[in-house]
């Protein structure tokens, strides 16, 4: 008998599959690199095309897709301060930062190294421990999960910039979004005040768009030239200049990125989004330069460009194993599982082990592809620098107008976009983070999920959440978060006073 | 426009409020004690929360007289630019335009009119922005609709 992992071999190196492989990198690098338009936009917008094709292939374009759509999001995000996508919105600013300091192509390089780096250890974890860390994931229940999305949560303030109570009103405005609809658990309808559109809750990927895309054309007709901040214009010829000595300097941290953003992805509904904040919150809190954060400091970027691209492979290993998808993405590619009639779940691994391997080959593939697809995107992307601001943000409006369209194939998609944009303008305007309002809608929901399924367990007592060894670990280290800041606040207000 | 921290604290609180009341109108779970409005009641006490610790922050800078705070409401230099409050307004404008005529005029004028407009207003000369707006309004089309299979409007002109 031929073993499976041979037969994948040939299943995944077919031209066609090759092929497959390569326009489904390009198409990736496009979608990603347009502001607004997400990795999952990507796979959704991709799903009528994989129905025509064999399930090798269909696999093979859905994982490149989003492996190149994610680096791809890093280049808008260093360029021009708006995340391609979500995963990339932890870094932005650090990223753009380097930019303004006319470090763009240390930014793309670093990101773009650290990404199929990260990929590929992703890819070695998703291989190796594929049934140990389903295992450990696989025991978790409800308290556990309650406390890691409180600590995803937590992480989000802790990176946010400026004021600390406005990063928590910040994250409670984005808890409140996320629990407009209806409720999944009582089936009822909450904030909707009668709208039909709203009972879905309020979409996700146009509230990104409007926050982060027309926020920021928002900021840019409202700002007067002169003291608009200037984008350099820098030649980005040589990518991969001075990239070496940062993954060298900053080798733990990508071994330490890419190691959390596998056991982040593998976590259902922990996918490769909070990979990125956690990495980057741990980088900042245990930097030796904290101070260099935020004014374009590469060692940020190296930890969560390496935990994204890993947090992709992981977030496969629940999917693959149990059927529990590890992000939106793995829950799309899990429907064309389905679709291609390999139901995901234990039974995978003895009924399509060729399959199972053609998965890990494809990532491997996937990530290495990067490599030079990146580079490319990096060297054509740079044109966007030259193209003057009064050309790009109307055109950057109209992707924004359609990406949202696309989403709800309504204009609903669009008005929550308006909205979203113009709250977002108003906090910024005032201090308040908006990056906490989007990790609060996109973990709300399963926060409060978990929540309400935990009290129903302990039947209303809350001494229950800290009765299981990990969940205990997990609350402890999350109570330490908050209390931290407090405690470091009130002993500068006391130094302060003593001085006095 | 920036407005002093108590300011904003009185409006998380007054929303704070209002949210609270509202939730606790949600029935509970079958045999529990708490429910959909749990959660929702949790955030109202928190952005209360910090609505207190924003007005005692906002009057303390401004009983101190500080520059940045002092004053309650505070514009942006550029709300005292005409040209600024007029692209604003024209970009808040146009995507409202967009909602309200995509349906019925179709993806392809809706989206050349404001492209055309927008072109122009930011500075770009005639000509460009005519063709500028052309090109991407198909570009946009091409990719969009015939590429990625999405059912961009096409209105009673059926473009």
């Amino acid at each position: 008998m031929v073993d499976p992992f041979f037969v994948a071999l040939e299943l995944v190196f077919q031209p066609y599959v090759l092929l497959v492989i390569v326009c489904a990198g390009a198409f990736g690098l496009l979608v990603g690199s347009i502001p607004g338009l997400t990795a999952t936009m990507a796979t959704a917008l991709l799903v009528p095309v994989t129905f025509f094709m064999d399930p090798i292939p269909a696999i093979a374009a859905i994982v490149t897709t989003v492996a190149t759509a994610i680096f791809a999001g890093d280049i808008p995000g260093a360029l021009l301060r708006i995340p391609g996508t979500p995963a990339s919105a932890a870094y932005c600013d650090e990223a753009f930062a380097m930019t303004r300091k006319g470090q763009a192509s240390k930014a793309l390089g670093v990101g773009l190294v650290c990404s199929v780096i990260g990929g590929l250890l992703g890819s070695a974890v998703l291989m190796g421990a594929t049934s140990t860390l389903a295992d450990f994931a696989f025991k978790f229940s409800s308290f556990e999960y309650f406390w890691l999305a409180c600590l995803g949560l937590s992480c989000a303030v802790i990176v946010s910039t400026g004021s600390v109570i406005k990063g928590f009103a910040s994250l409670l405005i984005g808890l409140f979004i996320s629990t407009i609809g209806i409720d999944l658990m009582s089936g009822h309808p909450r904030f909707t005040f009668g709208s039909i559109e709203l009972l879905g809750g309020v979409s996700f990927i146009p509230a990104m768009i409007g926050m982060f895309a027309i926020s920021e054309i928002l900021r840019f007709v409202a700002t007067a030239d002169h003291v608009r901040p200037q984008i350099p214009h820098q030649r980005v010829t040589s990518v991969f200049e001075g990239v070496g000595r940062v993954m060298s300097k900053y080798r733990w941290n990508l071994l330490r990125g890419s190691s959390l953003g596998a056991l982040i992805g593998v976590l259902p509904g922990a996918g490769a989004d909070i990979a990125a904040w956690v990495a980057y919150a741990v980088s900042k809190r245990t930097s030796k330069e904290k101070e260099k954060f935020g004014d374009g400091h590469a060692e940020g970027l190296v930890d969560a460009s390496a935990a994204n691209n890993a947090g992709l492979s992981g977030a496969w290993v629940p999917a693959l194993v149990f059927g529990i998808p590890g992000d939106s993405v793995t829950a799309i590619a899990i429907g064309v599982l389905y679709m291609k009639g390999m139901n995901p779940g234990p039974m995978i691994f003895l009924e399509n082990p060729q399959i199972l391997n053609s998965v890990f080959i494809i990532f491997f593939v996937a990530n290495l592809v990067l490599l030079p697809l990146g580079y490319l995107a990096i060297r054509l992307s740079t044109q966007m620098l030259k193209i003057p601001a009064r050309m790009l943000m109307p055109a950057i409006l109209l992707f924004c107008l359609v990406g949202s369209f696309a989403i709800t194939n309504s204009v609903y998609g669009v008005i929550v976009m308006l909205v979203m944009g113009v709250l977002a303008f108003a906090m910024e305007e005032n201090g308040f983070p908006i990056a906490p309002t989007i990790l609060g809608i996109v973990l709300g929901g399963m926060l409060e999920e978990m929540f309400l399924s935990s009290m129903i367990k302990s039947d209303g007592n809350f001494f229950e959440f800290f009765s299981r060894p990990i969940a205990a670990s997990l609350g402890v280290l999350t109570i330490a978060v908050w209390v931290y800041p407090i405690m470091t606040s009130l002993k500068g207000n006391i130094a302060s006073r003593n001085r006095l | 426009m920036k407005f002093n921290d108590a300011i904003i604290g009185v409006f998380l609180i007054i929303f704070a409020i209002i949210e609270i009341l509202y939730a606790r109108t949600f029935p509970t779970l079958f045999g529990q004690q708490f429910g959909p409005s749990e959660f929702p009641i949790l955030i109202g006490i928190g952005l209360a929360f910090c609505g207190a610790v924003l007005i005692m922050r906002g009057l303390r800078l401004r009983y101190k007289n500080a520059i940045v705070g002092g004053a309650l409401v505070s514009v942006g230099e550029w709300i005292e630019s005409n040209a600024a409050i007029a692209n604003f307004a024209l970009v808040l404008l146009s995507i409202l335009f967009f909602i309200l005529a995509v349906d019925d005029v179709g993806f392809v004028i809706t989206s050349f009119m404001i492209l055309a407009l927008l072109f122009k207003r930011f500075g770009n000369s005639f000509a460009t922005s005519m063709i500028g707006a052309a090109i991407m309004t198909g570009a946009t089309k091409y990719l969009f609709g015939f590429w990625l299979l999405v059912p961009l409007p096409i209105g009673q002109f059926g473009l």
